[in-house]
């Protein structure tokens, strides 16, 4: 695991979530997008489905506005990962770096990380 | 070979002489092969920036924000899905006003005893803890009230 983040700004007013990596890059994520993408095992339906990339079903799904989609807080957990709490209170995802780097929405990350998880379902 | 003429002044200079090179070698080789304070376990912690929505929005409810130096609401029995009665106005009515806030427009006035479903909140402004209601015989009677004037009842 390489990716480590920069700098990291909550935003809620636009409701994202922006980390600047150290190699420069630059993501960004809808709050629903990280909601939908939550890595617990209570989200992602078991401990086996859980993996280190998001599952690319994530950026296809729509999460309306809502109390599950509405940030309450972010934590720095250690120095690996974020905690999301949510006003729903739902708060068990622990991203970790190489996990939100998987997650850029970015052309060129979905090209990267898309195509990694194609192979590793082949 | 006496003790006096074994441990003369020369044997006993070279012995404290190898003694310390022996401490010397055995301390510089304890800080090469010690771990070095890692610039590269773990990482220097990046900054991390909270920027808190606004609390009024112009085209939709406020959505509840949290502000640790607010003072927290007092537990009134108010909460969302319950059904609140406006009291205290010695009959001069509510205003109830289209978003959280004082400076926020007043949308009309509620009735002294009027009942209302709460569907939203707590917003803490302005000094006042704000309900979003509606009328459960009228959903356009909808708005925010400060609950200093609000009781909880329960389902009427």
């Amino acid at each position: 695991m390489t990716e480590r983040p920069a700098n990291i700004t909550v935003n809620k007013k636009t409701r994202e979530l922006t980390i600047v990596w150290d190699d420069a890059h630059t993501s960004v994520y809808p709050f629903d997008l990280l909601r939908a993408a939550c890595p617990c095992a209570s989200c992602r339906g078991g401990h086996e489905n859980m993996k280190p990339e998001p599952d690319p079903s994530v950026f296809v799904l729509k999460m309306a506005e809502s109390p599950s989609t509405r940030l309450a807080n972010v934590v720095k957990t250690g120095s690996y990962a974020l905690t999301f709490v949510w006003e729903d209170g739902h708060d068990y995802g622990i991203y970790n770096w190489h996990y939100l780097r998987a997650l850029c929405p970015c052309e060129e990350d979905r090209k990267k990380f898309g195509s990694a998880d194609e192979q590793k379902n082949d | 070979m006496n003790l006096t003429q074994l441990f003369n002044r020369r044997v006993m200079l070279g012995a404290i002489l190898i003694a310390g090179l022996l401490l010397l070698i055995t301390i510089i080789s304890i800080g090469f092969t010690s771990p070095l304070q890692p610039s590269d376990v773990g990482f220097a912690p990046a900054n991390l920036t909270v920027i808190a929505a606004p609390t009024v929005t112009s085209n939709a409810p406020p959505t509840p924000t949290i502000d640790p130096f607010a003072p927290t609401p007092v537990p009134t029995g108010i909460a969302i899905g319950n059904y609140v009665q406006i009291t205290g106005t010695d009959g001069e009515g509510l205003r109830i006003r289209s978003e959280a806030g004082l400076n926020s427009e007043s949308a009309f006035l509620g009735f002294d005893s009027e009942v209302f479903l709460v569907q939203d909140g707590p917003v803490v402004l302005d000094g006042y803890v704000w309900w979003f209601l509606v009328a459960p015989y009228d959903e356009t009677r909808n708005g925010w009230a400060a609950a200093d004037f609000l009781s909880y009842i329960p389902s009427p």
